[in-house]
């Protein structure tokens, strides 16, 4: 979703998801943010918007946190995959790595 | 939305200590963020109040744990305020279920004891045991009329010689006693129609007699003694009448009432003890060596002078 919108803050982000249909509490997605810049997935930059006086902290995804995303897709398809494949009892296919 | 809002600040300054080992720089930028999505919030819905929006965030500790486990550290305890908090609900919480039961059995069971002599009636502990002269009955719950339930027994036995001692065990009962005429013992009673006892039996052991009424519930008893016997009388309820007595009384109940109707032409050397009630009336002692005695100990009762009240 940042990487779509380019950046975004938390608040904008609460907003966002909560229309998708994930309800994420603040407590819980704030905390996220923090590891991930830590981690370096993504990275944050303070602005103080002209008219109002609260600042905002942007977070926009880096070149590993893309990397990371692309991996994690791939990983969740296969994993989609596999589970439809159950689901259908169809024999199992393995995947190679 | 003032900035500097205090419960805002404080919520912050919270959140700021449970973070704990967290590098300060770090700390800022978490409060920074924290206090900003609040402020948004507010100023997105005006309906909303900081008291929501700060319990939608959740707990100041919580939050902070929550910081905490996802940079893999050790979440902080409860605070000892938090601890000291919930101990002292629950030492009030066990005080007020206490206190209530308390004031219930408090309610309940007073008057400790309430004597209505219109009524015929002895009522102890707010009428958990109730002596009536109608009823016989040691329970208020039982208002059925059992004058027809009742069926009498008596007896008479000549005693031989004089200063014969003369012990009447009981458990529940109402008792009259009075000088006999013709100086035999006697009893009449009336018992429940469906008491197992047939009669109450009488035996002698070292010049003692032993009329032992102890396994009726409930005896309305008349019961007439000799001159100059030394009567032993003791059980747990009773209303006792003891009605110019020319014999020694030594009488023992736990609960009920005495009355006492002295005779104008003999005297008396009295000892009275109450320990839960009053002696209603006055009891002139004697100093005189063939005074009668008249022993009474009742734990929660009363002793009256029915003589003074007539």
């Amino acid at each position: 979703m940042i990487k779509k919108r380019k950046r975004a803050y938390g608040f904008e982000l609460l907003e966002l998801l909560k229309v998708h249909g994930l309800s994420i509490k603040e407590g819980t997605l704030y905390p996220l943010l923090s590891r991930l810049s830590k981690e370096g997935v993504l990275s944050a930059q303070w602005e103080i918007a002209p008219d109002k006086g609260n600042p905002k902290k942007f977070y926009s995804v880096t070149d590993e946190g893309q990397n990371k995303a692309v991996q994690m897709k791939e990983e969740f398809l296969k994993m989609n995959q596999l589970l439809k494949e159950l689901s259908n009892n169809r024999s199992i296919k393995y995947y190679e790595q | 939305m003032n900035n500097k809002n205090p419960k805002l600040e404080a919520y912050l300054t919270k959140i700021d200590k449970a973070l704990g080992s967290i590098a300060v720089s770090e700390k800022a930028e978490i409060i920074t963020e924290l206090k900003s999505h609040i402020l948004s919030e507010l100023s997105r819905n005006p309906n909303q109040n900081l008291d929501k929006t700060l319990a939608s965030l959740g707990e100041a500790e919580h939050v902070a744990n929550r910081y905490l486990l996802e940079r893999g550290l050790s979440p902080s305890k409860a605070s000892k305020h938090q601890a000291i908090k919930w101990a002292a609900f629950g030492l009030v919480g066990t005080l007020s279920v206490f206190a209530v039961l308390a004031m219930f059995l408090f309610t309940q069971l007073t008057p400790i004891i309430e004597v209505n002599e219109a009524e015929g009636r002895v009522r102890i502990l707010g009428g958990l045991i109730d002596i009536s002269d109608h009823t016989s009955s040691n329970s208020s719950t039982k208002k059925v009329d059992r004058s027809l339930q009742e069926r009498e027994i008596s007896g008479t036995a000549s005693l031989s010689g004089k200063n014969q001692n003369i012990n009447i065990p009981f458990a529940n009962a109402i008792l009259a006693l009075n000088n006999s005429k013709d100086d035999k013992l006697s009893w009449t009673c009336k018992i429940e129609q469906d008491s197992k006892v047939k009669n109450f039996s009488l035996k002698e052991k070292n010049n003692t007699y032993n009329l032992d009424m102890s396994q009726v519930e409930g005896a309305n008893c008349n019961i007439e003694l000799p001159r100059d016997m030394k009567l032993s009388i003791h059980g747990s309820n009773g209303n006792i009448q003891i009605q110019k007595p020319a014999f020694d009384v030594d009488l023992k109940i736990k609960n009920g009432q005495v009355s006492i109707h002295p005779r104008e032409d003999l005297d008396y050397s009295y000892s009275l003890d109450v320990t839960n009630g009053e002696v209603d009336g006055n009891f002139i002692s004697s100093t005189n060596e063939k005074a009668k005695t008249i022993k009474v100990s009742i734990l929660n009762g009363q002793i009256v002078n029915s003589k003074e009240s007539d």
